[in-house]
């Protein structure tokens, strides 16, 4: 395990990349994958429905109190590898996905987060495109 | 026919510019659905200047190394060499359809904003309104924040000029 700065979703790596979006003045969202490993995010793990909504969760707040430090949004959610790839095809794991999102929603007000990149597996959860 | 300004304008001559609005074209007889090249006026670019390959959309009006102008249409290829000195606006696409081997067409040069107008004025007139304002955005969107290195050497900022949005890592080290 490493836990040195600059690397890929950390805040370090989080902030300067909200900076530049901001400056090119390009949306920024949120790329949720599963635990992070040094394939990052492109190993299929194990998961339960819990732990991904958990995990979206968790990814989506950390990545939110960053923009929200730098004056940007938070206008979307993409599954990120392993993860999209799984959502596309498993209708539970994109809901997982979407009510991780939710409950930050909730948490944060009207002004949080636009909608979930679709993944195919949306429409099998039941949800219609661009959430 | 009205058109907008293609990509490759500016590298025509003003000879060009004057003849593609002034002169009058014939459709090919070596015409079909890929595209209908026209007989008329050539069009000669300024230089000798070669372009890459780029996407082509339908109704680009290209130019050969000839000077032929060729509207490409509805079976056209994905990507093209050749200059795209103008292009058929949406509202008038239906007409290049209707066009036969030896008619007569003339072109009209008209600003994006009054083909965008156009384009809607005809979409509501055909009552679908609603698909033509869902049409009229994409979304290009890219992962970031990934690599450190794209960060410190400004290449990850160089590439967001080429996209709308941008899907930032937040993965977080293990257990945060």
């Amino acid at each position: 395990m490493w836990l040195a700065a600059g690397h890929a979703g950390d805040e370090e790596m989080m902030r300067a990349t909200i900076e530049q979006a901001l400056r090119q003045g390009v949306a920024v969202g949120a790329a949720s994958g599963l635990r992070r490993s040094r394939k990052f995010g492109r190993v299929a793990m194990e998961l339960s429905m819990h732990e991904i909504r958990d995990s979206v969760y968790r990814q989506v707040l950390a990545l939110g109190k960053v923009a929200e430090e730098c004056g940007a949004e938070v206008a979307h959610v993409k599954p990120h590898g392993a993860l999209y790839n799984r959502a596309a095809q498993s209708g539970e794991i994109a809901r997982a996905i979407a009510e991780g999102v939710g409950e930050l929603a909730a948490g944060c007000g009207a002004g949080g987060v636009g909608r979930v990149v679709d993944a195919g597996g949306f429409s099998l959860g039941g949800f219609s495109r661009g959430i | 026919m009205r058109i907008t300004r293609g990509p490759q304008f500016d590298w025509f001559a003003d000879e060009a510019h004057r003849a593609l609005t002034s002169g009058e074209f014939a459709v090919s007889e070596d015409s079909n659905r890929l595209g209908l090249r026209l007989n008329g006026p050539r069009l000669a670019a300024r230089g000798n200047a070669e372009m890459i390959s780029e996407g082509t959309p339908l109704g680009a009006i290209q130019v050969t190394a000839s000077g032929q102008a060729i509207v490409l249409f509805v079976e056209q290829q994905t990507t093209g060499g050749y200059p795209k000195i103008a292009n058929v606006i949406g509202a008038d696409l239906h007409s290049v359809g209707q066009l036969r081997p030896r008619d007569a067409i003339r072109f009209e040069e008209v600003s994006l904003g009054a083909a965008r107008e156009l384009w809607i004025e005809q979409t509501e007139v055909a009552g679908f309104r609603g698909a033509a304002l869902r049409m009229k955005r994409v979304d290009l969107n890219c992962d970031m924040g990934e690599l450190p290195e794209m960060l410190a050497n400004g290449s990850q900022e160089a590439l967001m000029k080429f996209v709308t949005s941008v899907n930032v890592a937040c993965g977080g080290p293990r257990g945060r």
